[in-house]
């Protein structure tokens, strides 16, 4: 867990910006990135991948791609390659840029691979302390991604996405929470967060029935009974049903969500269309 | 005889230059005046006894023409009676009053009449770009002008705020959001329906690309070509297949972005609109009695929605403020009010006067803003004429103006005759568009024309302009010279009195009122007969002050009055011998 990083003081790992190029980049991923490399006083690779799939493509006869604005066209090696060299070097300026401002060491790499094995390497260079964020705005279809990530990736302990709507990284930090067991870890990586967003932390307690919630929120307060007690949401939301979920964010206007991934928030198995439609801000799922 | 006795004094005058005063003719008394021998007096001159005072002082200053009764009782006639056709020429020769004696008289009765209406034009916001006259309660067009100008201000700060709220942003990116996943939906659809044939949806940079699959991986082209063709055949007919329906998708979905373009256009009115109330609400509770006001601040509210863009150049997140004084711009020169006929309180009904009677300064002038890529040229201002301004009152006009102009004359008789105001331009007007003048709704004429003729003009309007002429039913004629009296005398006396005073002159004596009204007599023809052209004699006490003053007097006495003749006579005769 990221928090533990911090505080072990261990090999703090990076944060591994991906950088894709099949649709824009998402500002708000990116200011992500680098406010989460501050929090954690760690720094950013900016990974560019090509993906070396469509060089294979590139050597049949018929290969050919089509955009809304231009139709069909043919895919020749040389133009793919051209496309890749001019869409990486614009992107890695546009990092480059974010971290000079935000003041984080970063560097910049392209490599030409699958992507997620491109991913995975770069998480497994230097300890298992890494957290992959993902420069493109999450879509339809990418709760399989994010699966995959958080099985193939095997040394990165989060993962950051953002939403098309995506456009605040500054405000309270909510941490989404669905059993106790993850309430303290969360809550010290969303104090971390908080500190770099200039908001306070946030607790939303998930659950499907009334009785666990109430448990939790006592065992909760249990826990803060000696220090502050940060601002705790209780939200009743059946199994699969991430719609309450998705309301009560929008409602917190955060500048940061965390979630665990495999739960209710975000799972290969949930539709990640009402969080998209909800989240202003970027999500951080954790292992 | 006095001019023999000041062609005595010319003589001697020219034989040395005039000198100085001296000093003991400072005080002005009656021994420094006996240096100058009394004039004879001839049968036909005034009798200075017979006046029957010592100076000017002593009388009630007069005003007006002398001996005019008819023509001022034809004037008052003129400016009172009401009906079509009852405008006024007023003829007489240049100095004999007349000019005054009809402006006197025409203020007289305008300040009895009731303040007329206010005019305006508005925009019909319809694409022909005509405009609506509206009639208003008398004074306020400014008022109403001012406040729809600074409900523009008020929007040209507004809206681009609202419309740079996160708020809307985020309804906006949401519709945007959401056309975008029903495509993406499409798309994943298929890209399932694709895996399970072996075949993977790739994104490319430039889009979308179709590709053979191994175990999820795109199939290397040796490998591919290793299988038998009947396979590869199969294989590129099902790629073909979904490229079909790849493309079907990523083309535009007409009922879609219909339906994206509908709701963005909801939200923009939502957003627009509630601003636009704001700003237009105060207008229509203020103005809320006026009638036309609540319709057309309907229309123009429905415009502004409509028209929201126009107060900001959206780029991303930014907005571009429109600077202040917004409706100069002539981008939205269509909301501003025109005002073509407005009173100040107190004034009764207008008196105005043209001495440029051409047809924009009597008919008013558009005013055209520059064109842009994408629009024609915009009124930015209609501007009024004199018939405009002087709308429920009197105008009046110098006929030599006129007749330098028979196209307006033309105009005049047709706005006349049909009783408004139809901006109607012989010829382009300078100023206008050649891209065509917008239609002028006509504004309804109740004008008094007043046009100011010498007998000259006055013929040629009659002999040339009947059609014109036959809407003058009242005509004032100013006689140039009235049959003498003890009480025209008295009269002019009193009129000299008055010329002395509304020129802060000296006042002047019997003997030289006596002299005045003889010069009179002499301007008359001399069959006894007094001239009425008030201004040469005041021209002569002006002159006649200015030698009692350099002469050191109190008073302007018969000498000075005498000199002023023979000034000017040698004056004159000093033009004559430059010709």
């Amino acid at each position: 867990m990221i928090a533990h990083v911090a505080a072990a003081g261990e090999g703090r790992g990076r944060v591994v910006l991906w950088l894709g190029c099949s649709t824009p980049s998402s500002a708000s991923a990116i200011e992500a990135a680098m406010l989460l490399a501050r929090a954690f006083q760690s720094e950013v690779e900016s990974l560019f991948v090509e993906d070396r799939q469509l060089f294979d493509l590139t050597e049949f006869p018929f290969a050919r791609t089509i955009s809304g604005e231009e139709g069909w066209r043919a895919l020749p090696r040389e133009d793919l390659e051209r496309e890749f060299r001019f869409i990486g070097a614009a992107l890695q300026r546009q990092v480059a840029d974010a971290a000079r401002r935000a003041d984080i060491p970063c560097r910049s790499r392209v490599v030409r691979d699958d992507p997620l094995r491109a991913v995975a390497s770069a998480c497994a260079e230097n300890g298992p302390w890494n957290v992959v964020a993902i420069a493109e705005p999450f879509r339809a279809g990418d709760e399989k991604r994010l699966g995959q990530i958080f099985a193939d990736v095997l040394d990165t302990t989060g993962v950051v996405v953002a939403g098309p709507l995506a456009r605040r990284t500054q405000g309270p930090v909510v941490a989404a929470i669905e059993q106790f067991e993850q309430l303290d870890p969360m809550l010290r990586a969303a104090e971390r967060l908080a500190s770099v967003t200039g908001g306070d932390v946030k607790v939303m307690l998930i659950g499907d029935r009334r009785n666990d919630l109430a448990t939790m929120e006592g065992q909760a307060r249990l826990l803060f009974a000696d220090g502050k007690t940060p601002a705790i949401e209780m939200v009743l939301a059946a199994r699969s049903d991430v719609v309450p979920i998705a309301e009560a964010v929008r409602r917190h206007k955060g500048g940061f969500l965390l979630a665990q991934y495999g739960g209710q928030v975000v799972s290969e198995e949930t539709s990640l269309r009402p969080l998209a439609a909800a989240l202003e801000c970027p999500l951080l799922l954790v292992r | 005889m006095f001019f023999k006795r000041a062609k005595q004094d010319k003589k001697k005058t020219s034989e040395s230059p005039p000198e100085p005063p001296p000093a003991e003719e400072a005080n002005g008394s009656a021994e420094n005046v006996e240096t100058i021998a009394p004039p004879e007096l001839s049968p036909a001159a005034v009798d200075p006894e017979s006046l029957g005072f010592t100076t000017t002082a002593d009388l009630e200053p007069g005003t007006g023409p002398v001996g005019q009764d008819r023509a001022l009782e034809a004037l008052a006639f003129g400016a009172g009676i009401k009906g079509p056709g009852y405008n006024i020429l007023v003829a007489g020769r240049a100095g004999t009053g007349s000019e005054a004696a009809a402006r006197a008289k025409l203020k007289e009765v305008a300040a009895a009449k009731k303040r007329p209406a206010d005019w305006v034009y508005l925009s019909y916001f319809d694409d022909d770009g005509g405009f609506r006259a509206l009639e208003l309660p008398p004074g306020s067009a400014k008022k109403i002008a001012e406040a729809m100008a600074q409900a523009i201000d008020r929007l040209a700060d507004a809206l681009p705020v609202a419309f740079a709220a996160d708020d809307y942003e985020l309804k906006r990116r949401a519709i945007e959001e959401e056309f975008r996943f029903s495509r993406e939906d499409a798309l994943e659809a298929l890209r399932r329906e694709a895996e399970a044939q072996n075949i993977a949806l790739l994104r490319t940079p430039a889009g979308i690309a179709v590709a053979p699959i191994l175990e999820g991986k795109v199939v290397k082209s040796d490998v591919f070509n290793s299988v038998p063709e009947s396979l590869r055949r199969e294989v590129q007919t099902k790629i073909s297949a979904l490229e079909a329906e790849i493309e079907q998708i990523l083309a535009e979905r007409p009922s879609a972005e219909k339906a994206r373009r509908e709701r963005l256009l909801a939200l923009n009115e939502q957003i627009a609109g509630r601003q636009v109330r704001a700003a237009l609400d105060e207008i229509k509770t203020k103005f809320a009695d006026v009638p036309g006001m609540e319709r057309y601040l309907k229309a123009a509210g429905r415009d502004l929605v409509r028209n929201a863009g126009l107060f900001l150049t959206l780029s991303g997140h930014d907005s571009v403020k429109v600077p202040v004084g917004t409706i100069g711009d002539a981008r939205f020169a269509r909301y501003r009010v025109h005002v073509l006929a407005t009173t100040e309180a107190d004034t009764g009904a207008p008196v105005v006067e043209e001495a440029n009677p051409t047809y924009a300064n009597l008919f008013g002038r558009i005013e055209f803003g520059p064109a842009g890529e994408e629009r024609s040229a915009q009124v930015v201002r209609i501007k009024p004429g004199a018939l405009h301004r002087a709308n429920g009152g009197f105008l009046i006009i110098d006929a030599r103006g006129l007749l330098a102009a028979p196209a307006v004359i033309d105009a005049l008789a047709r706005a006349l005759q049909a009783q408004e105001i139809r901006f109607d331009p012989p010829t382009d007007p300078v100023g206008a568009h050649s891209g065509g003048i917008p239609d002028l709704e006509p504004i309804a004429l109740h004008v008094k024309l007043v046009v100011l003729a010498d007998s000259d003009a006055h013929r040629e309007l009659a002999k040339s302009y009947p059609h014109f002429m036959r809407h003058f039913k009242a005509e004032a004629v100013f006689d140039t010279a009235v049959d003498r009296s003890s009480e025209i005398i008295a009269a002019y006396a009193r009129r000299i009195a008055g010329i002395v005073a509304e020129n802060d002159l000296k006042p002047v004596d019997a003997k030289g009122v006596a002299l005045l009204i003889d010069e009179a007599g002499r301007k008359g023809g001399g069959n006894g007969r007094l001239s009425t052209e008030i201004g040469h004699i005041a021209d002569l006490c002006r002159e006649a002050d200015h030698w009692a003053k350099s002469a050191g007097r109190t008073t302007t006495s018969a000498a000075d009055v005498e000199r002023a003749l023979e000034e000017r006579k040698g004056r004159a005769g000093a033009h004559g011998d430059r010709q």
